[in-house]
């Protein structure tokens, strides 16, 4: 996929849940600011998945990607929605 | 071995200090109206609740207290004051300066050190046994160490322990040093920031600066100023609120805690709970001159049950909410091997949250576990009341602790 993909063009590519693990989060909101569309800030302050991130899968996207590798705790973990399998950061 | 740092000593009419362990007299209470020593009004935050709030709520950031319009907050700035600082900018510009490091910093890349952390710490006893006792600790341990890590990951082979300790204790100091002392000795130390930079630039190596440089290229937005004072920020960063912790640690563990010292050396997993508590219940500094992790408010925000106007300078006092009676019930002598109930703020929290936290607390548990284990009888040979304490700093920790063993 190129970085000009039509929405959709990734039908059949990877669909993602991201889990936040609220006791390693420390709120440095860098996830919200890198990937809005899959995380924000909720209660206390801590990192919570927005939409389908957090519940029936969503499209794995390159901000999304870079939120995970950057989260200065590791607190963020990418899974497989059909797969259920970890996707990031690798075990 | 000698004492190093510029910023000692008693002078006359200076009391004794108590060790950073013993409670200070802290007020519980909502959010209250203080002073800066430059007399600008402060929000002084304690409750645990209400400091996570102020470190983590986006109404409260870093660059407004550098803003034109911002009141004074301090007489001497230093290090931390720098507008170009990574700290005192806020949202995407901070994210995008914060992330051409934090690859470096995340727990798995830090744990890749350990190894090499243990070796070095395991070659600063052999060394310390070699010398003989009665020994200063200080000078033999708690401060080589983080030296010897931040130096290996940065790549300065060659800086000089001494003009090191002298723009340290200049980056950090509150009223050690004149302002004007301040200003010459940061202007020194940037020159030595930008040497490095066009040293790596040069000829690339694996080091942290070679990689941030690359990373800060890529990205384009960022300014030579902002370079200058993340490489020498990381420098100091690195080292010394290690060394204050590791110092202030072994003075409990070695005076009042000292019934731990055998459990300590069991494994690292004790090590590793007891370095949270400490780090939680020991504090870095006083509050004298450093109320706490300053903010400012962008629009009226309240905390705890108070209206906090916009515009106004905030305190949260880390310490304060490490002690919170409502969350942390116990204290060292019970609790240092048990798992925290609640987070701890040592490293704040939010956008600023510390880069080298899992740097900090690797070095601190493995020097603790290993120097327990090495030197089971080790001991104060002075008593805590006597410690000569490096003033006048952001941080406070012993100028030298004289053991034996």
């Amino acid at each position: 996929m190129t970085a000009g993909s039509e929405p959709g063009a990734g039908a059949g590519a990877e669909t993602v849940v991201v889990r936040v693990d609220r006791e390693r989060c420390i709120g440095s909101g860098m996830c919200a600011l890198s990937a809005p569309d899959s995380l924000a800030l909720g209660a206390e302050g801590l990192a919570e998945p927005v939409a389908g991130y957090g519940g029936d899968g969503a499209e794995l996207t390159a901000e999304l990607t870079e939120a995970v590798d950057f989260c200065p705790v590791e607190a963020l973990t990418l899974y497989s929605a059909r797969g259920g399998y970890r996707i990031a950061p690798a075990e | 071995m000698s004492a190093e740092n510029s910023a000692t000593g008693a002078g006359p009419g200076t009391a004794p200090l108590a060790p950073l362990h013993c409670p200070r007299h802290a007020e519980a209470g909502p959010p209250r109206l203080s002073a800066l020593p430059t007399g600008t009004p402060v929000w002084l935050v304690s409750r645990h609740a209400d400091v996570r709030q102020a470190l983590t709520d986006p109404r409260l950031g870093r660059a407004p207290l550098y803003a034109p319009d911002a009141p004074p907050l301090t007489n001497a700035p230093n290090l931390l004051d720098d507008p170009n600082s990574m700290l005192n900018i806020d949202g995407t510009e901070h994210q995008r300066l914060r992330r051409t490091v934090q690859r470096a910093f995340t727990p798995r890349a830090i744990a890749r050190w350990r190894p090499w952390v243990a070796s070095v710490i395991e070659g600063l006893i052999d060394e310390l046994i070699d010398h003989g006792n009665p020994a200063d600790i200080v000078a033999g341990y708690t401060r080589p160490l983080p030296v010897a890590v931040i130096s290996r990951l940065m790549g300065l082979d060659n800086l000089d322990s001494k003009r090191l300790a002298h723009w340290s204790d200049h980056a950090l100091s509150t009223t050690a040093h004149s302002a004007e002392a301040i200003v010459t000795a940061m202007g020194e130390f940037a020159e030595f920031g930008s040497a490095v930079i066009a040293e790596r630039r040069a000829d690339p190596g694996e080091d942290l600066v070679s990689s941030l440089l690359a990373a800060a290229a890529e990205d384009g937005s960022i300014t030579e100023g902002q370079l200058v004072t993340l490489v020498i920020g990381l420098v100091v960063a690195g080292h010394e609120t290690t060394m204050t912790s590791l110092g202030n640690a072994l003075v409990y563990l070695l005076g009042d805690g000292r019934d731990a010292w055998q459990r300590l050396a069991a494994d690292e997993a004790s090590a590793a709970a007891a370095t949270e508590q400490l780090l939680r219940a020991v504090p870095l500094g006083d509050t004298d001159h450093f109320p706490g992790l300053l903010r400012r408010t962008v629009e009226e925000v309240e905390i705890g049950g108070v209206v906090i106007p916009a515009g106004s300078v905030v305190a949260a006092d880390t310490s304060a909410a490490n002690m919170d009676p409502e969350v942390f019930t116990g204290d060292l002598l019970t609790e240092l091997f048990s798992p925290l109930v609640a987070p701890m703020y040592t490293f704040g929290a939010g956008p600023h949250h510390c880069l080298g936290a899992w740097l900090a607390r690797m070095e601190l548990e493995l020097a603790l576990h290993r120097l327990a284990r090495r030197l089971p009888s080790l001991r104060l040979t002075e008593p805590a009341g006597s410690i000569d304490w490096r003033r006048g700093l952001l941080t406070r920790s012993p100028n030298s602790l004289q053991v034996a063993w």
